[in-house]
């Protein structure tokens, strides 16, 4: 177990490392220097930058004072908002894109286990088809066209919910909904698929010689063993809730971290693309690394080959 | 019946026996094809991406307009005899747009899923066959890569490479390879070790006509069936990259620019977003179902 | 001897895309208690379906008891509610299955499993469940069980995951233990192991014992009686010595001509029977081995054969038995067999 969470680190770190340093060569690979391409930097801003990533320098020193600066956490100046750091702009702004992000996940993950397991469960009559058509059209739309849609529809047309901002309960339906819906709908077709198989499996027979009732099988034995496989999908889906910030945040103007990012891609304000990156690798890699270790806890099996190991 | 003496001479199984009818025996992609044309949603997905398809290649020179010909006398129309789908905001025609909109991100996809299935297929090949250090190795580095944040990636290089059509396929290529090549080395690894190929060993095939004729075509289900996953994806995260502003230059429209000048029209002109979310939706319907349908047609436990 | 099992005229069907599959045609066989009967035949003869139709477990859809009647301890099991099924399932039958490496839940500790049908059946605490779980662990021959209790299955031998799907079964004492090729995914070795301890047991708990099996190597260690399937039905029946001494149908001096034996000449070859079992999506009209069958004769081809009682409990479906039928000796034993007189 030790050695497996060893190895996994291992390569959390190897990860996290070619990002930095790809991060690093793109941003020098531009032409000039970063803070001078392509809108004017303000003197002393560029001067500080200069100074901070010793611009002047050979290449190899400027990639370890970078790496030093990373070390301390500091990932630089923003070009458009002169006199904030990136940590800064993370800091105020992450609490909002983690708050939209956990309540997506939870409407996700609850919403699309009970479609999965429902439609199993009615295998090939009409909740199987219900559910199955929501989980299709689920991953057929783009989540901003679903935003877009919704905000459009429910809060300028009919005027049930707030179109914008992030003050409250009210607020946040709308941009959980939007930005849950495609992992509800993956969720609910892999449940489903890994539900129907271990309906099958022999263990369910020998549930049922047991005498027990088909609600009993279902709780005690099929649900387990159906969610295992669906937890390897969550570091995956946890990705794509993250990524799909971007583009909620922006629709429903949440002040996240994500509208940021998406806001210093338009303006091309380096420094904030690449510190904002980076933390977001290092948060995707993350929580693909705790699900995984997540998973090597609930999962009996695994938990024996980790000590064998 | 009367039992009579007659009826108890012996008869063999032969003549008593009508011959049983044998199934006509039928190679795997025949069998393969066969499956898929029973399952309607499969076929049903055919059908709309063939239609999408011919409509790419007509859609554009059904009007008398070009995808980049501005009438700034009629901008934001709504849909009328003139122009079938109405006009965005600089009087672009927006039929003629969505269906050479369609061509760029058809084009996008499966350019995006070709690449990977060069690239990977290549590298997982490799990898799986050769086995060993050489396997150890390149797998490690797959390891490293694949826990890439796909999307960040992509969003990096796009910036500092510029939008465009071929960044957006570069960028996508150069992160999307790496599912691909595990995919194919898994299958390469379980083939392998299969009794037919042991036995094409035994027999004294040479690697080149074992990789070709064993190994390349039991590969080739699990390869088509997350082709029709990627090629979607692609669309998919063309359309994400437009929205955040990193998409096709103009005047170049794919779907999700037009996704994204409907989004920033909505008030004024909601039908401008309906059209080419309409698209992109039908699209992954339609490759979701065919994919899905491929998958069981391709099923080796699946055959009947 | 008291009847504890009453099986008549059963007939299953499975609906499929292809049409309705006849899986058991018309069995009948009975079972008293503290007996044991094994049913044998190849794979897809119908036994395991019948195992599981007195049980109640066939999958439905696509599965259906179309007519028969199954009376168990007195009650008829093909018209008791599913509620009332769950109440005797574990509780007075148990089954155990084929492959021990699939039929336990991976992700639940043994003594849970075990635990579980005693809770439920006989309202035990969890701690009286315990005790119990961890004295039939002992019993079914696990070494230091109250380590082994907290494991899971995947921590377990094949041949030590069938004996806690024994233990499984036998939890709650039923009067029935159904075991449905309980060694045909098992090491030679254990099998014979496992034979023994469901013999134990069975002497230990006055437990009747259906044993389903196509091999009669194992048959021949645990039943009284056999009943010999063949496409949906049974071509003969009767106690073990007698079946074993002087079979009557050619379908059985087949199989017992397959089983390798230690006291015939080495150089006599070991029996196949050539062809497959018919096609049950449409049974032929006549007896269903006859394709199959080097003694078989126009009529066999035409009419199914009737019922012949040969006294003692032996009967047999065959036209042989028949008076207008050539006379016929056994090549099992030589014997020669009723028809012709």
């Amino acid at each position: 177990m030790t050695r497996y969470i060893v190895k996994r680190a291992g390569y959390m770190i190897a990860t996290l490392w070619v990002i930095i340093t790809l991060t690093f060569v793109l941003m020098h690979a531009l032409p000039g220097d970063p803070f001078l391409n392509p809108k004017k930097v303000p003197e002393p801003i560029r001067q500080n930058m200069l100074a901070k990533y010793g611009l002047d320098k050979p290449l190899y020193q400027q990639y370890f004072i970078y790496l030093e600066n990373l070390s301390r956490g500091e990932l630089g100046y923003s070009l458009r908002y002169t006199q904030r750091t990136v940590n800064d702009m993370i800091r105020d702004g992450f609490p909002y894109s983690a708050d939209l992000g956990v309540r997506a996940l939870i409407f996700a993950i609850t919403t699309g286990l009970t479609l999965g397991i429902i439609a199993a469960l009615n295998h090939n009559r009409g909740w199987d088809y219900t559910a199955m058509l929501v989980a299709v059209f689920g991953v057929s739309v783009p989540n901003f066209v679903v935003g877009t849609l919704l905000q459009y529809l429910i809060s300028v047309k009919l005027r049930l919910l707030p179109v914008t901002g992030w003050e409250g309960f009210k607020y946040t339906l709308l941009p959980s909904f939007a930005l849950g819906l495609w992992t509800v709908a993956l969720m609910a077709r892999m449940m489903r698929t890994t539900m129907l198989e271990v309906l099958n499996q022999d263990y369910i027979k020998t549930a049922k010689a047991k005498g027990l009732s088909s609600r009993e099988i279902v709780w005690r034995h099929a649900i387990r063993n159906a969610i295992l496989p669906v937890v390897t999908i969550l570091g995956p889906l946890v990705v794509n809730i993250i990524t799909g910030t971007l583009v909620i945040e922006t629709i429903f103007a949440i002040p996240g971290l994500g509208r940021y990012y998406v806001q210093s891609i338009n303006n091309l304000d380096y420094p904030l693309i690449m510190g904002t990156t980076i933390f977001y690798a290092a948060l995707l890699i993350l929580a693909i690394f705790l699900v995984d270790i997540a998973y090597s806890f609930i999962d009996p099996r695994i938990r024996l080959v980790g000590g064998k190991e | 019946m009367e039992l009579t003496r007659e009826l108890f001479a012996p008869q063999s199984a032969a003549e008593g026996q009508a011959e049983a009818i044998h199934r006509p025996s039928l190679t795997y992609w025949q069998d393969a094809w066969r499956r898929l044309k029973k399952n309607k949603m499969a076929m049903a997905g055919l059908v709309v991406l063939t239609i999408m398809s011919l409509m790419a290649i007509i859609g554009p020179h059904m009007t008398p307009y070009s995808y980049s010909d501005q009438d700034l006398q009629s901008t934001v129309q709504p849909p009328s005899a003139k122009h079938w789908l109405g006009t965005d905001d600089l009087g672009r025609d927006q039929f003629t747009r969505i269906w050479m909109g369609a061509r760029v991100s058809l084009f996008i996809g499966l350019m995006a899923a070709l690449l990977d299935l060069i690239i990977g297929a290549t590298y997982g090949g490799i990898s799986g066959y050769l086995g060993g250090r050489v396997d150890d190795i390149m797998m490690r580095i797959v390891e490293v890569l694949y826990a890439i944040p796909f999307m960040i990636l992509v969003i990096l290089l796009m910036v500092i490479i510029g939008g465009g059509l071929f960044s957006i396929i570069l960028a996508m290529s150069i992160t999307g390879w790496v599912g691909m090549a595990r995919l194919v080395r898994g299958q390469m690894l379980q083939l392998k070790e299969q009794e037919f190929v042991l036995a094409a060993k035994t027999l004294g095939a040479d690697p080149g006509r074992i990789i070709l004729r064993h190994l390349i075509p039991n590969t080739m289900g699990p390869i088509l069936v997350s082709m029709t996953m990627t090629i979607p994806a692609a669309i998919f995260t063309e359309a994400f990259l437009s929205f955040i502003g990193l998409g096709v230059r103009m005047p170049l429209a794919s779907w999700g620019t037009l996704a994204n000048d409907g989004y920033n029209l909505m008030r004024l002109a909601p039908w401008m977003l309906l059209y080419p979310a309409l698209a992109i939706g039908i699209t992954m319907l339609a490759f979701n179902m065919f994919g899905d349908g491929l998958r069981d047609a391709l099923d080796p436990r699946l055959r009947k | 001897m008291e009847k504890l099992l009453e099986v008549k005229n059963l007939e299953v069907s499975f609906f499929t895309y292809g049409g309705e599959v006849h899986a058991v045609r018309g069995v009948s066989f009975d079972l008293n208690r503290g007996e044991s009967v094994a049913i044998v035949g190849e794979s897809g003869c119908g036994k395991s379906v019948t195992a599981q139709a007195i049980m109640r477990l066939i999958p439905s859809p696509p599965g259906v008891i179309k007519s028969g009647s199954i009376v168990f301890d007195g009650r008829e099991i093909t018209a008791l509610t599913d509620r009332q099924m769950e109440k005797i399932r574990g509780a007075e039958m148990g089954m155990i299955f084929q492959d021990p490496m699939t039929s336990l839940n991976p992700t639940m500790t043994v003594e849970r499993q075990i635990s579980e049908g005693l809770i439920k059946h006989q309202g035990l605490s969890a701690r009286e469940a315990r005790s119990r779980a961890l004295e039939m662990l002992s019993l079914a021959g696990i070494p230091r069980p109250e380590e082994r209790m907290s494991q899971f299955p995947h921590q377990f031998s094949g041949g030590m995951r069938q004996r806690v799907m024994i233990a499984i079964a036998l939890a709650c004492s039923p009067k029935l233990l159904i075991a449905d090729e309980p060694t045909t995914a098992l090491d030679v070795t254990i099998q014979a192991q496992i034979i023994d301890l469901m013999k134990d047991l069975q002497s230990k708990l006055n437990t009747s014992i259906i044993l389903i099996t196509h091999d009669l190597g194992v048959v021949a260690g645990l039943a009284n009686r056999v009943v010999v399937m063949y496409a949906g039905q049974v071509v003969e029946s009767g106690s073990a010595e007698r079946l074993f001494a002087n079979p009557q149908h050619p379908y059985t001096w087949g199989l017992l001509r397959a089983v390798p034996r230690m006291d015939r000449d080495i150089r006599e070859e070991l029996h196949n029977i050539p062809g497959t079992p018919p096609d049950l999506f449409a049974p032929p009209p006549g007896c269903p081995f006859a394709p199959r069958c080097g003694y078989a004769m126009k009529i066999c081809h035409r009419e199914r054969p009737e019922v012949t009682s040969l006294g003692d409990g032996h009967q047999v479906s065959c036209w042989l038995q028949h008076p207008l039928a050539p006379a016929t000796l056994s090549p099992v034993n030589g014997g020669a067999i009723n028809g012709g007189k």
